[in-house]
């Protein structure tokens, strides 16, 4: 794996957008979904190596989409951001197996420093 | 000296073997006794045979020796030099003669022979090395690595070298004969030409040019060309000339200058200035946009102590101690300072410094300074528009709060909680405490209410109590939670808001108090008007009155004693009206008829009432004027209809804005996130922006992109505080020109999240370019976000189907424009169908029972009207129909 893949999964455009330019201008390769439907229909789903998710989001949740992957086989890390975050969601999010919680706004380098943590230990602990 | 060494050797070997040769033919001369003159001739033979050998003086010392010998052994006497026969000395010196002569022709012979030998061999030699040269030259020629080219005066090419033909891409027999033109470009070609010309005009100078060729396969090069012209043998001009390649060169020049161009654009458009600092050497490097952030002349010398003197006062200190930090331990360094600019204005820079060592070992700081002061900007909107969503919650009087079942403590309580209960910010607050401010008649239930949710898992739960404040007034609270399950499947917390909603409950006070007060002067006025309470009166020259008709109804209502004082006297508010009185009196005294004059005075119980009169003077018959004659009416019960009334507008309009307030209370969540989603955007693509600049080949345009989207994200932010502070403001209401369709789509924007957050799937049918209506946009926002509310709110319930909610907007040709809110939630009983628009009419358990009504009133301030519409399968359709435009403005 050289360049690892990251999906970016959220309803809002444009913080879709931004988040991808952010992650693009840091040398990342990017896929976008507008849904965490979309994402699971996604044909490069296996080569994902790690998930940036926003929480609330109608029909599949962040969290939803997280359990259904764990169900699947699938142990890819998830970061979640969320504009409206507390303490519980958070510990929900952690508990269920999430590399990192963001609030929105979030600084460029937090989510950075956090995915690389998530990859580095994509790498270390050798998840499928 | 080596050859006289040769010469002097040969001479003696030829004098040697001269001499034994001599001796031994003396020998067997003398044994054999042969006569004098044939033995000179025989000693001629042998010397001139040796002289054949080389040297001429060795031969010469041969013929002496000879001689000697001839004289001594052969002429008589015998054994002695002395020669006495006369006949023999012809014979010696004709020997003499012929041997000089013989030896010195044969010298001659011999050396000339040597000489046009050597001269043989030297052309044997030049010849071979010519032509060894010529190979030489030729090799260099075929394969040094530039191309040859060689050019008659016409352009046409003699030759090539095959280097030159292959990187052309030709054999050389394809060029050779053609003009040199065809491998150049269309447009370079007249250039070419030029400079062969100019190289044919002065032979024997060099010239040189840069140029494009192309190969056979279309492909560009760049060469650099060296020429010469010089003449051929036949004294035809040639022309030479050396290519080199220096397409690298040329590509890595252009790209050079690109890269610069593009540093010097995108520093310029990123405010971004960069610098080199060698501390051993002093030498400092700016850039250009560097002189231009510090606003300084690009010739003067920069220096540290020039940022230090431009920094602001303030951070001076900081900026001096970075600097000499950096001096004494060269490390990398970022640093965030100000800058005071000759023109008074202040600049925030960033700067981020690296120290690297140069080729000799020197310890440079390479470093780039940002002009953030945009960002800065942007920053503190930020913030402002952080306190915005405080501001939100404190307009709207909502708290959010969060509490845990386990540890019975709040996990967050917003400072709006904390303001209705009169907690301290930082105060842990205890269940006790909670429970010893809430109404002692309140509590049992709202812990009902509580237990109830807990163990339904409630999703929504609402309830209101009220809240004794430490000086003994009341709040009252509406509050909205839901219930957070655990892991282990039981409730662990409780989220929700609370909302003030005291204003609302005085205002509906408030309401039914003028409502009360209306009915009431209603049914008084249709009595007063039901009997009609016209008077006559009459005043005399001095204005006072004379006659009063006391007219049935009336008779219980003036007061007694009137007549004999002046029409002035009987009113109670001249003091209040001054300027009206004034002219009531100048009318009188210019004996005018007057109408409709207002006035107040108190009946028989001294309370007051209000009269309208009209009169008109009257004269005798030589025209001396006598008085005024006149009627009365009493309006007291018409006045106070009208004070009724507008205090019953105010009241709504305020009940109406309280409303709007409690929307917003409720929107809170979805606001947050609203404003909350471009922020996160903003950030994340002002870091991309600085991600693209900092590549070590700067992407300009993706930089660019990421600017263009941060400033959309801005706006969307201002936009969606604009309409929040639109929503709240307490304005006047603006009736202007709307298209409905914008209103419905500004709605559609504060509501978004609150649909995503109730699994709400929101449709639009808006028909396109509708006529204008005339409105007031916040007032119609209001209707169209709480009917929008009621719909989201009444599909909470529903599990077995898609939630959905549809916005619809239609002309329908009779000057209309309609309005439909249709959700499919619990639907409307069929009973209270023909109240749900009523006021106080609620079907909710803590609703004030306004919202539909206060919609009403605004559409039908409008002049248009609000429906139910019937319809078929579950759920329930609002429809507002509204005027167009040109109907209210002919």
């Amino acid at each position: 794996m050289c360049t690892p893949l990251i999906s970016v999964v959220d309803d809002d455009a444009s913080v879709r957008a931004a988040t991808e330019n952010l992650l693009k201008s840091r040398g990342y390769i990017v896929q976008t979904f507008a849904s965490a439907e979309d994402f699971l229909r996604s044909p490069r789903l296996n080569e994902t190596s790690c998930v940036i998710s926003d929480l609330q989001m109608p029909v599949m949740s962040g969290l939803d989409l997280l359990a259904e992957m764990r169900a699947r086989g699938h142990g890819v890390p998830f970061i979640f951001i969320t504009a409206f975050p507390n303490d519980r969601v958070s510990t929900s999010a952690l508990d269920a197996g999430a590399i990192g919680f963001l609030a929105k706004p979030f600084a460029g380098h937090t989510l950075i420093e956090c995915l690389d943590a998530a990859l580095q230990e994509n790498r270390d602990g050798g998840h499928t | 000296m080596h050859n006289q060494i040769s010469n002097f050797k040969r001479s003696a070997t030829q004098f040697a073997f001269g001499s034994i040769t001599l001796a031994v033919v003396t020998l067997a001369s003398f044994y054999l006794q042969t006569h004098f003159a044939a033995m000179a001739l025989v000693y001629l033979l042998v010397i001139l045979l040796f002289s054949l050998i080389g040297s001429s003086v060795a031969s010469y010392a041969l013929s002496v020796l000879a001689i000697a010998a001839l004289a001594y052994c052969f002429a008589p006497p015998a054994f002695s030099l002395r020669i006495d026969d006369p006949q023999a000395l012809p014979v010696v010196v004709a020997f003499l003669t012929v041997s000089i002569v013989g030896t010195h022709l044969i010298g001659r012979v011999r050396q000339e022979r040597e000489a046009a030998h050597e001269a043989a061999a030297q052309l044997r030699r030049g010849a071979a090395d010519l032509k060894d040269r010529e190979k030489r030259w030729h090799a260099i020629f075929e394969h040094n690595p530039a191309m040859y080219f060689m050019l008659d005066e016409a352009g046409t090419v003699l030759n090539v070298n095959s280097f030159g033909a292959t990187q052309l891409g030709y054999a050389r027999d394809e060029l050779i004969g053609q003009s040199v033109l065809g491998i150049f470009l269309e447009e370079d070609r007249a250039f070419v030409h030029k400079c062969v010309r100019t190289c044919l005009e002065n032979i024997g100078q060099s010239r040189t040019w840069d140029v494009q060729k192309i190969r056979k396969d279309g492909s560009v090069l760049w060469v650099r060309e060296n020429a010469k012209a010089m003449l051929w043998a036949d004294d035809q001009p040639i022309v030479l000339i050396a290519c080199e390649d220096v397409t690298e060169r040329k590509r890595t020049e252009l790209a050079l200058q690109r890269s610069e161009a593009h540093l010097a654009q995108a520093q310029e458009l990123s405010h971004t200035g960069s610098f080199g600092w060698n501390v051993a050497t002093g030498e400092v490097f700016w850039s250009k946009e560097n002189f231009r952030i510090f606003q300084l002349d690009p010739q003067t010398a920069p220096g540290p102590e020039l940022v230090v003197e431009r920094t602001h006062p303030d951070d001076k200190a900081s900026v001096q101690e970075i600097i000499d930090r950096a001096m004494r331990d060269p490390r990398d360094f970022e640093h965030e300072y100000r800058l005071l600019l000759p023109d008074g204005s202040v600049k925030h820079i960033h700067a981020r410094v690296r120290a690297t060592r140069t080729a000799t070992g020197d310890i440079e700081f390479v470093g780039a300074a940002t002009d953030i002061t945009a960002a800065r900007q942007v920053e503190q909107q930020l913030r402002r528009s952080e306190a915005y969503l405080a501001e939100a919650q404190r307009l709207s009087h909502t708290g959010s709060w969060s509490w845990d079942l386990y540890s019975l403590d709040f996990v967050y309580r917003s400072a709006e909680v904390d303001r209705l209960f009169g907690f301290e910010p930082q105060e842990t607050v205890s269940i006790e405490t909670i429970r010893s401010r809430v109404h002692p008649d309140d509590l049992p239930r709202l812990q009902e209410v509580q237990r109830q949710a807990i163990e339904g898992k409630e999703e929504r739960f609402e309830y209101d109590f009220r809240i004794l404040l430490a000086d003994g007034g009341i709040r009252r609270i509406h509050s909205v939670a839901h219930v957070v399950v655990g892991s282990d499947g039981n409730v662990r917390e409780l989220i929700g808001t609370h909302m003030d909603v005291t204003e609302q409950y005085a205002a509906r006070e408030r309401l039914e108090n003028t409502l009360a007060a209306l009915r009431e002067s209603e049914q008084r006025f249709r009595d007063y008007a039901e009997t009609a309470s016209d008077w006559l009166w009459e005043t005399g020259p001095d204005h006072q009155v004379t006659h009063l008709s006391e007219h049935t109804s009336a008779a219980g209502i003036l007061a007694t004693g009137l007549i004999g004082l002046p029409r002035w006297d009987i009113a109670c508010d001249v003091e209040e009206e001054p300027e009206k009185w004034r002219q009531h009196r100048a009318t009188l005294e210019a004996h005018l008829p007057f109408r409709d004059l207002v006035y107040r005075t108190v009946n028989r119980m001294r309370s007051p009432i209000y009269v309208r009169t009209s009169g008109k003077p009257f004269f005798d018959l030589n025209g001396n004027f006598l008085g005024y004659r006149g009627v009365s009416t009493d309006i007291t019960a018409l006045i106070r209809g009208d004070q009724t009334e507008q205090e019953l507008r105010k009241a709504q309009a305020e009940l109406a804005h309280v409303t709007r307030v409690t929307t917003l209370g409720e929107l809170t969540t979805s606001i947050a996130h609203e404003i909350n989603q471009p922020l996160a955007a903003i950030i994340s693509n002002a870091d991309a922006c600085l991600g693209w600049m900092g590549r070590q080949t700067p992407d300009l345009s993706a930089a660019r992109c990421s600017v263009e989207w941060i400033i959309e994200d801005a706006i969307r932010a201002s936009e969606v505080i604009r309409r929040i502070r639109a929503l709240a403001k307490k304005g006047e209401i603006e009736m202007v020109p709307l298209d409905i369709n914008d209103v419905v789509k500004d709605v559609i924007a504060l509501v978004a999240r609150e649909l995503v957050n109730h699994r709400v799937t929101l449709k639009t049918k808006l028909t396109e370019a509708l006529p204008a209506i005339l409105g007031d946009r916040i007032q119609l926002q209001q209707v169209i976000i709480n009917l929008v509310m009621n719909g989201i709110e009444a599909m909470d319930a529903v599990t077995d189907r898609t939630r959905e909610l549809v916005i619809q907007s239609s002309e329908d040709g009779t000057g209309y424009v309609q309005v439909t809110v249709t959700d499919c939630g619990v639907g409307i009983a069929e009973d209270d169908t023909d109240r749900v628009l009523d006021p106080f009419f609620t079907t909710k358990s803590s609703g004030l029972g306004m919202g539909l009504s206060i919609c009403r009133s605004i559409v039908e301030a409008h002049a248009g009207r609000l429906s139910v519409v019937r319809k078929q399968g579950p759920g329930a359709s609002f429809r507002f129909d509204l005027p167009l435009h040109k109907e209210l403005v002919p």
